[in-house]
């Protein structure tokens, strides 16, 4: 079967079992994408891709993970089983698009090293690893990770190739690494989105799929220990492997060699008999004969015997032995020690179970043009059924995401901003009303591009009066500008006396309880900004320099968040690391124009 | 001292792929030949294929073609070892038989322990109980005024209450959320010309328009009370001219 490698041999099964798979990651990412867009507005582009190939390849996973088992309990499965290692590779290339997008969005452009920030972003806070009640706040990137190497490998490794090259046993002992892929998921999904993600879909489902692998495993598991032990048993007690019974046509027989005898196995209906070879006219080949009117008939003369005893049909008396034959999971075992004469020897049944092929069973052969009709009609049956779970998985997915507070970005697009440059307590714009207008200013924080804040070739101008280019982002009434183009910064001067300055409203002391964010992510950049899955992202914000925010909810989907600043004006005092936590802040509160301030003093986490 | 070892492993791996990415060149010039003459021949398919396979396992691969120098027979790194083997077929089917299950376990159990340590999005709740308002008593008001809680964009319409000739108030009717960030309203008494992107240097300042949803009162300018005029929205921020508002009397609707 060997010749020169090409990437894939196509043939017309592998072809319908790529299209059928296509189609169905096609419409499983459209579906889910469509439906988060639809019900889900405020979620960002990225997000949705996110998630949709995060569901899509989960989906997948358990597929190839229970084509196995099934195929083991049932072989009319086994065309699923055929261009499996597709499948593996396009669970892969799904996992790595999340992966890039994610480890982009999340980690990138920041001041860390985005794989480095993936394994350490908050892996070295106590209350985490040190705390086993505090679980649910490790970091859920890693197990991600580990998942995408091993599948990476397997995909990798899944050609012919590395079959041959690397051995049957250490390429089947790398690709049992999808268990550990599988087991890291989970965990990974547990650990991360539905940290977030409160509603019971995920949960639920998640628990669903792991249970029915098990139980497909443990079944599957169960029947080849039960086949092994029946073996072994008939193994000690001397039968001996001859054929399997789909090499038996049903009235034909062949001919193997048990210990020092040669004998003849014949397939009757059900059953199937073991016989000696030798006819007892002239030692004829009975093996090769045939059964005819119930009677086992020798090829040279046609001397006939019963298949149940080896006794030929009144009025003759001929006469020849008959062996102990067992058939176990369509495999025929013969004793080497012939029954007694004449003794009735009911032979073996060769129909166990849906999973013992006989004769008259179709075999499918994935090389060949077509499937057996019975074999096709159970595939597709079967995937007709699961397309349909994974359609209302992917529905009840998709609607049972979690609610997010709109906002704007406007990525791509730029306005002009002129207005005095405050740097601090944090860095922001108060910008005029329109010359000659009546009315109050507005301020906007102002914020590097990525994940950083106020840029370098904007510092050491405050109140200065400044132009520049920049992008809008917005949450509500509250604006930010991300300082993206250097060029355009144009410094105007000094305002005039009295002019330009951030008008500030005291309000009072306050306490509030909330999650630290970082407010470019919360204004409008990413949908979720905040939660578990963004909390990496707003460490590496705040690490950049981002103004910190307080985000507080009112439990009924709602919240507001308040920017952060020390008390005295100096840079607030605090752990990135709190980041996407829940933490106390004291302290005084304050209107910047529109933009509430909280200058802080004491800040601490909850946890 | 994580990121530092973490950069140190990055590093290694980064040596790892730079060596494999020569050793699969070489590997794809010579040694794949060698090691299985199938590869001879073989399609620039099949060599993509497997090049990321090259790149990342070329140990396994250069210590084959190595073997393969040492003796005529290129037998694979483990040639169908048997049923006791560390890796043959029994141990890889009890190896099968433990590990998923276990594997299976700790993962259902890691889950269970997470899912059961979530908190909820609002935990702990600002007032110890889920459902009750922001614990900004006291501020609500300056807070709601300058738009704080609000969110997303929906229409605004305006009424004017006390009749055309002599109007006594505004009333702005926030139908839904705002996303506009800075958003006032004003009245001049020309409508500004088509393209203008502010309320121009007859603009009065009326008052913020708070992004809240809701029914706003704000007293007009002197000017604005004898009717007429333009009711501008303009965003201090974006620096724009949103929308001129056509007023209604009474209980009639105006338009963005």
């Amino acid at each position: 079967m060997s010749g020169p490698y090409r990437a894939v041999h196509w043939n017309r099964q592998k072809r319908i079992y790529d299209r059928v798979l296509l189609l169905g990651v096609f419409s499983l990412l459209a579906g889910f994408a469509a439906l988060t867009a639809w019900g889900r507005r405020e979620l960002t582009a990225e997000t949705i891709i996110l998630r949709s190939t995060a569901v899509t390849a989960l989906l997948l996973l358990h597929l190839a993970l229970a084509i196995g088992p099934v195929a083991r309990l049932d072989r009319r499965f086994l065309p699923l089983l055929y261009n499996r290692r597709h499948l593996g590779v396009t669970i892969f290339a799904l996992g790595l698009i999340h992966a890039l997008i994610a480890t982009f969005q999340f980690h990138a452009l920041g001041d860390v090293n985005p794989i480095v920030s993936i394994f350490t972003a908050y892996s070295s806070r106590a209350g985490s690893w040190e705390d086993p009640s505090r679980f649910a706040d490790l970091p859920f990137e890693p197990f991600g990770a580990l998942a995408l190497l091993i599948l990476f490998l397997l995909a990798a490794t899944s050609h012919d190739f590395w079959l041959r090259n690397l051995g049957a046993s250490l390429w089947k002992l790398l690709h049992t690494g999808v268990y550990i892929a599988y087991a890291a998921l989970v965990l990974h999904v547990s650990l991360g989105a539905l940290q977030s993600e409160q509603g019971p879909a995920g949960a639920l489902l998640l628990a669903l799929g792991a249970l029915t692998l098990g139980t497909l495993h443990l079944l599957a598991g169960r029947r080849e220990a039960r086949l092994d032990a029946r073996r072994a048993e008939l193994a000690a007690a001397g039968f001996a492997r001859a054929c399997r019974v789909e090499e038996l046509r049903d009235g034909y027989g062949c001919t193997r060699r048990i210990g020092a005898e040669r004998v003849a196995i014949f397939r009757d209906g059900d059953r199937v008999h073991a016989l000696s070879n030798t006819c007892r006219h002239q030692g004829g080949p009975i093996g090769e004969g045939r059964i005819l009117d119930g009677c086992i008939t020798c090829p040279w003369h046609g001397w006939q015997y019963q298949p149940s005893n080896g006794t030929s049909p009144p009025p003759f008396h001929e006469v020849i032995a008959t062996y102990p034959v067992e058939v176990v999971d369509g495999e025929v075992l013969v004793k080497g020690i012939a029954n007694p004469l004449e003794a009735e020897s009911p032979g073996a049944p060769c129909t166990p179970d849906r999973g013992g092929a006989t004769g008259e069973e179709p075999f499918y052969i994935g090389y060949q043009p077509t499937a057996a009709p019975a074999i096709a009609r159970r595939c597709r049956a079967l995937v007709l059924r699961l397309a349909i779970l994974s359609f209302f998985a992917v529905v009840w997915l998709a609607l049972d995401q979690e609610p997010q507070a709109p906002g704007t970005f406007e990525f791509g697009r730029t306005r002009t901003f002129e207005g005095t440059l405050v740097e601090r307590p944090l860095p922001l714009l108060r910008i005029d009303p329109p010359e000659g207008v009546d009315g109050p200013g507005a301020a906007v924080v102002l914020v590097g591009f990525g994940k950083q804040g106020l840029p370098d070739f904007a510092r050491g101008h405050h109140g200065e009066r400044v132009r520049f280019d920049g992008t809008l982002i917005a949450v509500g009434a509250l604006a930010m500008v991300e300082m993206n183009d250097p060029e355009s910064f144009v410094v105007l001067g000094e305002p005039e006396s009295g002019e330009g300055g951030v008008e500030v409203e005291a309000l009072g002391s306050i306490t509030l309880v909330g999650e630290l964010v970082d407010t470019k992510c919360w204004f409008g950049v990413m949908r979720p900004a905040a939660g578990k899955v963004h909390r990496a992202c707003a460490i590496r914000c705040l690490s950049g320099g981002v103004p910190p925010g307080l985000l507080v909810r009112d439990g009924r989907g709602g919240g507001a968040v308040f920017l952060l600043a020390g008390r005295t004006g100096a840079p607030l005092d605090f752990d990135v690391e709190w980041a996407g936590l829940p933490i106390s802040v004291s302290g005084e509160l304050e209107l910047h124009e529109d933009l509430p301030l909280v200058r802080v003093a004491t800040i601490e986490p909850m946890r | 001292m994580a990121e530092t070892t973490v950069a140190a492993l990055l590093d290694a791996l980064g040596i790892h792929l730079a060596l494999g990415t020569l050793a699969a060149a070489a590997l794809h010039l010579r040694g794949l030949a060698v090691i299985d003459p199938s590869t001879v021949g073989a399609r620039p398919g099949f060599r993509i294929l497997v090049t990321p396979g090259l790149i990342a396992l070329w140990p396994l691969l250069i210590l084959r073609w190595s073997r393969v120098h040492r003796g005529p027979d290129p037998e694979p790194l483990t040639s169908l070892p048997g049923p006791d083997h560390p890796i043959g077929p029994r141990r890889l089917r009890r190896w099968q038989a433990v590990s998923f299950p276990a594997l299976l376990l700790f993962a259902l159990l890691g889950a269970g322990v997470a899912l059961s340590g979530r908190t909820e999005p609002w935990d702990p709740p600002p007032t110890g109980r889920a459902g009750e308002p922001l614990p900004l008593a006291g501020f609500e008001d300056a807070l709601s005024v300058r738009g704080v809680l609000a969110t997303d964009a929906a229409p605004v319409s305006l009424a004017l209450l006390g009749g055309e000739q002599e109007v006594v108030a505004t009333e702005l009717r926030v139908a839904g959320p705002l996303g506009i960030p800075s958003l006032a309203l004003y009245w001049s008494p020309q409508r500004p010309p088509a393209g203008a992107d502010s309320p121009g240097r007859e603009g009065l300042f009326v008052g913020r328009v708070p992004s809240r949803p809701g029914t706003h009162r704000l007293p007009p300018p002197l000017a604005a009370r004898s009717g007429g005029g333009a009711w501008i929205l303009y965003s201090i921020a974006q620096g724009e001219l949103v929308a001129i508002l056509t007023p209604t009397t009474g209980d009639g609707e105006g338009g963005r």
